[in-house]
């Protein structure tokens, strides 16, 4: 066979393991190239088939591999985590809005240049001057009455102003003053007049006379007589 | 051929969207996972366990360090260069030396026809177990001749192979039909 034959041959033969068509080509070659393509094809079809027989595992373990070399995320982790930020930034947010309408007061006036100026000591130990309180004073975050931060009862009289009730603490409360101003309905002289019996200030001490006072100054939206109220419950000093 | 699809690969992997790369390591994963583990055992006549592991490690290096490549069409190649340190890093520490390629002498003057009795078989059959016996004795021209009839390039061929250029490949592959002659030569013959 000639060099060009033979170059011929080797280049059809070649077609036909590509599964490419030749026209005019030797059949007797033509016919072994189709076979040994077919035989090729089909060992490599099963091999196939038996590397597929594990992929899914193989598969699962390339994944945690990558998850645990930090190179993919670990989606379900990423969900929960983008659920707890969701939910922390909801949270978070609800606070301060809540916050905002209820419980952002100023206790103390703002000290201007001239204020400073003044050598005042009490301005030294000054406490922030806007927190989040509740209507007492004491420093709540979400829940307004969470016992853990808000005081059990409340000891000290409501401070009224140009009367005596109330004014000076609770040593110098005036039954007379409270009197009269409870008679208008006045929920803080109330709420004295209560402390007063509960403590026996210038009165004998009856608790049921104390808590009839706090109830009526509960009434009228006291809510340092409500707390008064339930001490007393709880202590079982009423009946 | 497979150039085009491993630059998008590529575009995959080294993005920093989460999605992209969860495709981008399914689609390597689909595409290489089986011609890997064929690439060890074929070239490097490893058994299956050793070629799956190897397999593994290697696809974890390339998603590593995927990044690095900065010419995505060097992408495919620097891929199966990943592959083949491995195997040869797998095959010193293990004190074997590289399979070599020199096996594959072609000496068709000094071949016997390798004839197998005849009887009582096909020519399908005849030639089937003629070319596992070809496998069996030519791995690297048998690897080459099935990368070819998948439609491999020379030059892919090539890079897998080791061969220095597409066309000492074309050479290797060309001499495959004499080769093989002097295994299946004898089915001819049967009806």
């Amino acid at each position: 066979m000639s060099i060009n034959n033979e170059k011929k041959l080797n280049e059809e033969w070649l077609a036909f393991i590509r599964g490419d068509v030749v026209i005019n080509a030797n059949k007797k070659w033509r016919l072994h190239a189709k076979l040994v393509r077919a035989v090729i094809l089909n060992t490599m079809a099963e091999e196939e088939r038996h590397l597929n027989m594990s992929y899914d595992r193989d598969l699962l373990k390339f994944k945690n591999a990558l998850i645990e070399k930090g190179i993919l995320k670990n989606k379900k982790e990423s969900i929960n985590n983008r659920f707890l930020k969701w939910l922390g930034t909801l949270v978070f947010g609800a606070t301060i809005v809540w916050a905002a309408n209820e419980l952002i007061r100023f206790d103390k006036p703002i000290p201007t240049e001239s204020q400073i100026e003044i050598d005042n000591p009490e301005y030294e130990s000054e406490k922030p001057l806007s927190y989040i309180t509740d209507k007492f004073g004491t420093f709540t975050a979400f829940w307004p009455y969470l016992k853990i931060f808000s005081p059990e009862r409340f000891d000290d009289p409501i401070q009224i102003v140009n009367t005596l009730c109330g004014h000076g603490g609770l040593e110098k409360l005036n039954l007379k003053d409270c009197l009269v101003l409870a008679e208008q309905n006045d929920a803080d002289a109330l709420f004295n007049l209560g402390l007063m019996y509960e403590k026996g200030i210038s009165v004998k001490q009856n608790f049921q006379k104390a808590y009839e006072y706090y109830k009526k100054a509960e009434a009228l939206e006291n809510d340092q007589a409500k707390f008064n109220i339930e001490y007393l419950k709880e202590k079982k000093l009423i009946n | 051929m497979e150039s085009k699809k491993f630059e998008e690969l590529h575009a995959l992997l080294v993005s920093n969207d989460d999605n992209q790369l969860n495709r981008g390591y399914q689609i390597l994963f689909e595409s290489l996972r089986n011609k890997m583990i064929g690439h060890y055992i074929k070239k490097f006549k490893l058994n299956e366990e050793s070629a799956q592991d190897l397999a593994h490690e290697s696809l974890i290096t390339i998603m590593e360090k995927a990044h690095t490549v900065k010419e995505p069409k060097a992408f495919v190649g620097w891929c199966w260069i990943v592959t083949d340190r491995k195997a040869l890093d797998y095959l010193r520490k293990m004190n074997r030396e590289k399979i070599e390629f020199n096996t594959d002498k072609f000496d068709i003057e000094i071949k016997q026809q390798k004839n197998i009795n005849v009887d009582n078989i096909d020519q399908r059959v005849c030639i089937q177990k003629g070319t596992e016996r070809f496998k069996e004795e030519y791995p690297i021209r048998h690897y080459a001749l099935e990368l070819f009839a998948q439609g491999y390039t020379h030059a892919e061929i090539a890079q897998l192979i080791d061969k220095p250029t597409p066309g000492a490949t074309k050479e290797f592959i060309s001499q495959c039909r004499k080769i093989i002659d002097t295994f299946i030569g004898h089915c001819k013959e049967i009806k």
